[in-house]
C-alpha cells in the first residue's frame, strides 16, 4: 500500500463511529470483511469531500452507517440458527414466517403486561406525534419546493448600494447591501441579462378597492410582465401579463387570484374582460391564477400592470422587488458573476447614470431563511424529547429483560441461538415503537388544527404544511427508529448473559448484573444530560423574550386602538377639506365615552410603515446632512401614546396650514446633532446641502420610540404637525381608559357617517401590532419551553424508575442492614448518594452538552448572553433537587422494609 | 427431506437475480478482482446509478459464495497493485451460467416487450 492520502475534515470521527459500528456484525462477518468495509467507507467519504464538501461527506457517512446497520442485521438472520439445525438455505418464507411469529409472541407478551405496555405505547406515541407534528411545519416551510416550476432557479434579484455599505451605521449596511431597484433598471435587465431568462418587478400595494356596495383597502401587487415570465406557472382561465401590458400608455390590466375570484365573481368564467376598480382607476381582468398559486405571499389577492407614471420612472426612483428566473443549469454563484459583468457593463453605457452593483439571493432562501433557524433548532429538541422517552422506555424494558431471564434462558437452552433471542426481543421493541407511531400519528392528526391555529403569523408558508406522505414516511422512520433504540440495550444485554448461569441461578432473586446497571445509570445520566441541555436552551429563550418585550419603548401602548384610515378622491386633495375632515373626525373620536386622547399620525410606532429623508440641518458647525425618519402627527398625538416631552413644547392647534413651518424632533436626532447645545429654536429644512426646502423650527424634543421592531434601537426622527403636510393615510389613534376593542366598531360607523365613500378602516390594538412582531420568538419560546418541561419531567422519571429499581432489588440487603441495627437515615443517605451520583454524572455531561449546543441559538436570542452562567446554574439546580427528590420516595420506601419479611424472600 | 438440486434447476431457480448479484458477477467476469473495486466499477459501469455500499457488498458476496456462485481466489495480482489486507473474489462455472442465463431472461423480456410496443401509439 502506498502512503495514505491526506487527511479530510471530520474523517477521523466519523471514521471512529464507524469502526465502533462494526461490531454489529456478527464475528465471522466482522474477521473476514470488518478492515476492508472501514477502508472501503473512509475512501467514501474521502471521494465525497473531495468533490462535494460538507455536504457530501455528511451524505456518504449516513449512507455507510446506515448500510452497515441494516447488513449487519441481515447477516445476523443470514447466520441464524435454521441453517445450522439442518434447515439446507433459507427461503424468503422462512424469514418472514420467523418475524411474523416473533410479531404474534410480541403482542401477546405485551398483552400479558398491559401496565407496561400503556406506559411504553403513551410515553413514545407522546414522543413520535411530538416529532410528527414538528416535522410536518419543517416540512412545509422549509422542505417543499415553492409552488413554481423548477423554484430552484427562482431568485430575487437587489441593487447593491455601495455608498451605503461604507456607511458606520449598521441600518444602513443592511439596506445597502439589498437595495431596492427602479423600473428603469428592471427594462434594463430585461433586455441585457442573458443569465436570467426572464426578470420582472413587484411592489406590493394597498389599494382600496370598489366592490359598488362598499369601499375595501384589500392587498394587491403591481408586477410587470416578467414577474409572470420567472413564476411560470400558466393562468387557470384567460392570460397573465404580457410584455405589451408593459408598454407606456397600455391599458391597465389585473390578473386575480382564484380565490378572490371565487368569493367575488362567484368562480364566473365570463370575468374575463370585466374590470375592478381600485383607487378609483379601473384594471381590465385578462385571467385568473390556479388554485394555491401565490405571490409574493399569500395575502396579494389581485396583480395588476404598473401604472405609466410608475412604468417611466428614472433610476433614482428606488421602490422595486424583482425576481427573475436564470437560465437551466446555471448555478446561483455563475449567474451573480454573468450578472455582475452585464451590470458593470450597463454602469459604462449609462455614463454612470447606473451606479449601483447587482446581488442575487435565491428565492427559497429569502421565503424562509429567517425562520430556518428556529424551526430547525425546534425539530432538534423535539429530537431531544424522544430520545429521552426513548432512554426512559429502554431502561423499563432492561429491566423486564432482567425479569425474564430464565424464560429467555430456557429458550436458549431448547436450541434458540442467542441471535434468535434477540430477534424475538429486537421484535419486541420493534412492535412497541410501530404501537407507540401509529398512536403518536393519530395525535398528530387530531391536533393538527389546533397547531396550525397555533403558529406564529409571521411564519412563511403555512398554508402549504401538510400531513402529506413525506410526514408519515418520516413518522414510520421514527417509529422503527424508536423501536430498534429502545430495543438495543436490553437485547444486547440478554445475549452476553450465559444461558447455564442463569439456569443455575434457579429461582433466587434476580439481582441486577453489574454490567445491567451501568446501562441504567447510562440511560438515567443521558436522560439528564439531554434535559439539562434543553432547560438552558429554554432558560436563555425565555431570559431574551423577558428582555424583548420589556424593552424601554418610548411610548405606552396600554389601551391604544388604532384605526388606519385612507382618504381617496380629489376632494381629499384641498388642505381645507382635508382639516376638516380630520378636526371632525377627531372631536368624534374624542366624545367617545371611555377616550382619553385621540391622536393622528401618517406612520406610528408599530403602525406598520416608516418614512425616512435626507434632512439639512443647522448644528453649531454650520449645515450638515443628517438621514431622519419622519412621521407627520396631531398635536394630541404624543398624549395618545404617552411620549414625554424633554423640551420645549408640542405641537397646537395654531401649527396649521399656512402658520410657520415648525418641527418636533427626537432624543436621539437632538444628541446626534447638537450633543451639546439645546436643538430648540434651531431650523432645519428637507433635501440636501444644496437643496432649496423650507426652513422649519425645531420647537421641541421628545423621548426616542422604538418603531418597527422591539429589537431594533430607535432611530433618529422628527416630526411635523399633521395640517402643514399632505397625505392620504392615517392612522387615527385612541387611548382609552378600558378595553380599547370598543372602539373600532364606533370608529366604523363615524367614519361612514362623515363620508361613506372612505374604505372601511382596519382596526387593531397597539398592543396587539406589537405582539404581531414578536409572534415567533413568542412561539419558539413557548414550545421550547415546554419541551424542556417534558424533558426534565421525563428524566425526573427515569431516576425514580432505577432508584426504585434498585432500592427494590436491595431490599433484603436493606433489610439486613436494618435488623443489623443500622438508622433509616443511613439507608435513605445511601440511596440518594447513588442518586446523586447519577443526576451528577448527568448535570456534567450535560452542562458540556449544552455549552457547545446552545450556539445554535446564538442570533435568535436578544441582549443574552448564549454562555449565560444563571442559565447553567439554575437548570442544575432544578434538574439536580428533582433528581433527588426522585430518589427520596424510593429510599424512604425501603427505610419501612420489615426486616423479617425481607429476610425471607432471600 | 431435500433431495439433490439438478444444474439447470439450481440456474433457474436463481433467476431473477438481484441488480446487486447481477452487477457482482458481471464485474467478475474479467478476473479476480477486491470488494471496493467491485463497487467502484459497478458504480462507473452504470454512471452512478448502482451504488453498493461496503456492507451490502460483503453480505452479497458472502451470500453468494455460499451458494457457490462466486469463490475466493487464492492467487493474488501483481505486487505493486496487490494490498495485502484485501481480499480477492473470482465467478464460478456455476456463476457464469447464472449471469448468461439472466442475460438471457432479460433479452427474452425486452424483446416481448419491444413486440408489443408498436401496436400500442393508437391503440386507446
Amino acid at each position: 500500500m502506498s502512503a495514505s492520502p491526506p487527511n479530510v475534515p471530520g474523517l477521523r470521527s466519523f471514521e471512529a463511529l464507524y469502526r465502533r459500528l462494526v461490531w454489529l456484525y456478527p464475528a465471522g462477518f466482522r474477521r473476514t470483511h470488518g478492515t476492508e468495509a472501514i477502508e472501503f467507507f473512509r475512501d467514501r467519504y474521502r471521494t465525497a469531500f473531495r468533490q462535494r464538501g460538507w455536504p457530501g461527506a455528511l451524505a456518504a457517512a449516513l449512507r455507510g452507517y446506515r448500510d452497515l446497520i441494516v447488513s449487519a442485521l441481515l447477516a445476523r438472520w443470514d447466520e441464524r440458527p435454521f441453517r445450522r439445525s439442518g434447515f439446507p438455505g433459507r427461503s424468503n418464507r422462512e424469514l418472514v414466517g420467523a418475524i411474523a411469529r416473533d410479531s404474534v409472541y410480541a403482542v401477546r407478551t405485551l398483552w400479558r403486561a398491559p401496565g407496561f405496555a400503556v406506559i411504553a405505547v403513551a410515553t413514545l406515541a407522546l414522543g413520535i406525534g411530538a416529532n410528527t407534528a414538528i416535522f410536518s411545519v419543517v416540512n412545509g416551510v422549509l422542505l417543499r419546493p415553492l409552488p413554481y416550476p423548477e423554484p430552484d432557479r427562482l431568485v430575487n434579484v437587489w441593487q447593491i448600494n455601495h455608498e451605503w455599505l461604507d456607511s458606520p451605521d449598521p441600518r444602513f449596511r443592511n439596506l445597502g447591501a439589498k437595495f431596492p431597484v427602479s423600473a428603469a433598471v428592471t427594462w434594463d435587465w430585461v433586455e441585457r441579462a442573458a443569465a436570467l431568462e426572464s426578470v420582472g418587478a413587484y411592489n406590493t400595494n394597498r389599494p382600496a378597492m370598489d366592490f359598488g356596495d362598499r369601499v375595501e383597502q384589500m392587498w394587491t401587487a403591481e408586477v410587470t410582465s416578467g414577474v409572470f415570465d420567472a413564476l411560470a406557472v400558466p393562468p387557470h382561465l384567460g392570460r397573465v401579463l404580457v410584455a405589451d401590458d408593459d408598454r407606456v400608455g397600455a391599458e391597465l390590466t389585473a390578473v386575480l387570484s382564484y380565490g378572490f375570484w371565487q368569493r367575488q365573481f362567484g368562480g364566473d368564467s365570463a370575468v374575463i374582460g370585466q374590470t375592478v376598480t381600485l383607487d378609483g382607476d379601473a384594471f381590465a381582468i385578462v385571467g385568473v391564477m390556479p388554485e394555491g398559486f401565490y405571490f409574493p405571499d399569500p395575502s396579494a389577492q389581485v396583480w395588476t400592470t404598473l401604472d405609466d407614471e410608475a412604468k417611466q420612472r428614472p433610476r433614482d426612483w428606488q421602490f422595486l422587488q424583482a425576481v427573475g428566473r436564470m437560465r437551466p443549469g446555471l448555478s446561483v454563484e455563475t449567474a451573480q458573476l454573468e450578472m455582475e459583468a452585464m451590470n458593470a457593463q450597463l454602469t459604462e453605457d449609462t455614463a454612470g447614470d447606473h451606479k449601483f452593483g447587482v446581488r442575487l439571493i435565491p428565492r427559497t432562501t429569502e421565503v424562509v431563511g429567517n425562520v430556518q433557524r428556529a424551526l430547525l433548532v425546534l425539530i432538534g429538541a423535539v429530537g431531544l424529547v424522544l430520545l429521552i422517552a426513548c432512554a426512559n422506555i429502554a431502561n423499563l424494558l432492561l429491566v423486564r429483560a432482567t425479569a425474564r431471564r430464565r424464560e429467555l434462558a430456557v429458550r436458549a437452552a431448547l436450541g434458540a441461538s442467542r441471535g434468535r433471542v434477540m430477534g424475538q426481543l429486537l421484535t419486541e421493541s420493534l412492535v412497541i415503537g410501530l404501537l407507540g407511531g401509529l398512536v403518536g400519528l393519530g395525535l398528530a392528526v387530531a391536533t393538527f388544527k389546533p397547531l396550525l391555529a397555533f403558529l406564529p403569523s409571521s411564519l412563511p408558508r403555512t398554508d402549504e404544511i401538510f400531513l402529506d406522505q413525506r410526514v408519515l414516511l418520516f413518522s414510520l422512520a421514527a417509529s422503527l427508529a424508536t423501536g430498534l433504540l429502545v430495543g438495543v440495550l436490553p437485547a444486547l444485554s440478554v445475549s452476553r448473559t450465559g444461558i447455564t448461569d442463569v439456569l443455575r441461578e434457579g429461582g433466587r432473586g434476580f439481582t441486577a448484573s453489574g454490567g445491567r446497571r451501568s446501562a441504567h445509570s447510562l440511560l438515567v445520566s443521558s436522560e439528564i444530560a439531554l434535559a439539562f441541555a434543553l432547560l438552558v436552551g429554554s432558560g436563555l429563550l425565555v431570559k431574551s423574550f423577558v428582555r424583548l418585550t420589556s424593552i424601554e419603548r418610548g411610548f405606552d401602548a396600554t389601551n391604544v386602538a388604532m384605526a388606519f384610515v385612507t382618504l381617496r378622491g380629489e376632494r381629499y386633495g384641498d388642505e381645507q377639506t382635508r382639516t376638516t375632515f380630520l378636526t371632525s373626525f377627531e372631536e368624534r373620536l374624542a366624545a367617545l365615552p371611555g377616550a382619553l386622547s385621540v391622536g393622528f399620525a401618517d406612520n406610528m410606532p408599530f403602525g406598520g410603515g416608516t418614512s425616512s429623508t435626507t434632512m439639512t440641518v443647522e448644528t453649531l458647525s454650520g449645515p450638515q446632512e443628517i438621514n431622519l425618519q419622519y412621521s407627520a402627527v396631531s398635536a394630541d398625538f404624543f398624549d395618545a401614546l404617552g411620549i414625554p416631552l424633554l423640551a420645549g413644547r408640542r405641537f397646537s392647534g395654531a401649527d396649521r396650514a399656512g402658520a410657520p413651518p415648525v418641527v418636533v424632533i427626537s432624543e436621539g436626532a437632538a444628541r446626534e446633532m447638537w450633543p451639546d447645545g439645546d436643538p430648540v429654536g434651531k431650523r432645519m429644512r428637507r433635501g440636501s446641502l444644496d437643496g432649496e426646502g423650507e426652513w422649519k423650527t425645531i420647537v421641541g424634543v421628545v423621548a426616542d420610540t422604538r418603531h418597527r421592531r422591539l429589537d431594533i434601537e430607535p432611530r433618529p426622527k422628527f416630526y411635523e404637525p399633521v395640517h402643514q403636510v399632505r397625505r392620504t393615510a392615517y392612522i387615527a389613534v385612541v387611548k382609552t381608559q378600558g378595553d380599547p376593542n370598543a372602539v373600532g366598531s364606533e370608529a366604523r360607523s363615524i367614519l361612514n357617517e362623515l363620508d361613506p365613500a372612505i374604505p372601511v378602516p382596519r382596526i387593531a390594538t397597539l398592543e396587539q401590532q406589537i405582539a404581531n412582531t414578536v409572534a415567533m420568538p413568542r412561539f419558539r419560546t413557548l414550545l421550547i419551553t415546554m419541551l424542556a418541561a417534558l424533558a426534565g419531567l421525563l428524566a425526573v422519571v427515569g431516576i425514580y424508575g432505577v432508584m426504585a429499581y434498585a432500592t427494590a432489588q436491595r431490599t433484603s440487603e436493606i433489610g439486613v442492614r436494618i435488623a443489623l441495627g443500622a438508622r433509616a437515615s443511613d439507608v435513605v443517605g445511601d440511596v440518594l448518594k447513588r442518586g446523586a451520583v447519577l443526576a451528577g454524572i448527568g448535570l456534567a455531561v450535560g452542562a458540556a452538552i449544552a455549552f457547545a449546543a446552545v450556539r445554535v441559538l446564538d442570533n435568535l436570542l436578544y441582549q443574552t448572553n448564549t454562555h449565560d452562567p444563571a442559565m447553567f446554574v439554575g437548570a442544575g439546580i432544578v434538574l439536580g433537587v428533582a433528581a433527588l427528590v426522585a430518589s427520596y420516595v424510593p429510599a424512604r420506601r425501603a427505610t419501612r422494609v420489615d426486616p423479617v419479611e425481607a429476610l425471607r424472600t432471600e | 427431506m431435500s433431495r439433490p438440486e439438478t444444474a439447470s434447476e439450481s440456474v433457474q431457480g436463481a433467476l431473477p437475480l438481484k441488480p446487486a448479484d447481477y452487477f457482482i458477477l458481471f464485474v467478475l467476469r474479467d478476473g479476480e478482482r477486491h470488494g471496493y473495486w467491485m463497487a467502484k466499477e459497478i458504480e462507473r459501469l452504470t454512471e452512478g446509478q448502482v451504488r453498493l455500499e461496503a456492507g451490502n457488498l460483503y453480505r452479497s458476496l458472502r451470500r453468494m459464495m455460499k451458494s457457490g456462485w462466486v469463490r475466493q481466489a487464492d492467487r493474488r495480482p501483481a505486487v505493486e497493485s496487490d494490498d495485502e489486507r484485501r481480499r480477492y473474489y473470482g465467478v464460478t462455472e456455476l456463476g457464469q451460467r447464472i449471469v448468461r442465463a439472466e442475460v438471457e431472461r432479460m433479452r427474452a423480456v425486452v424483446a416481448m416487450a419491444e413486440a408489443r410496443s408498436p401496436s400500442s401509439p393508437e391503440g386507446r
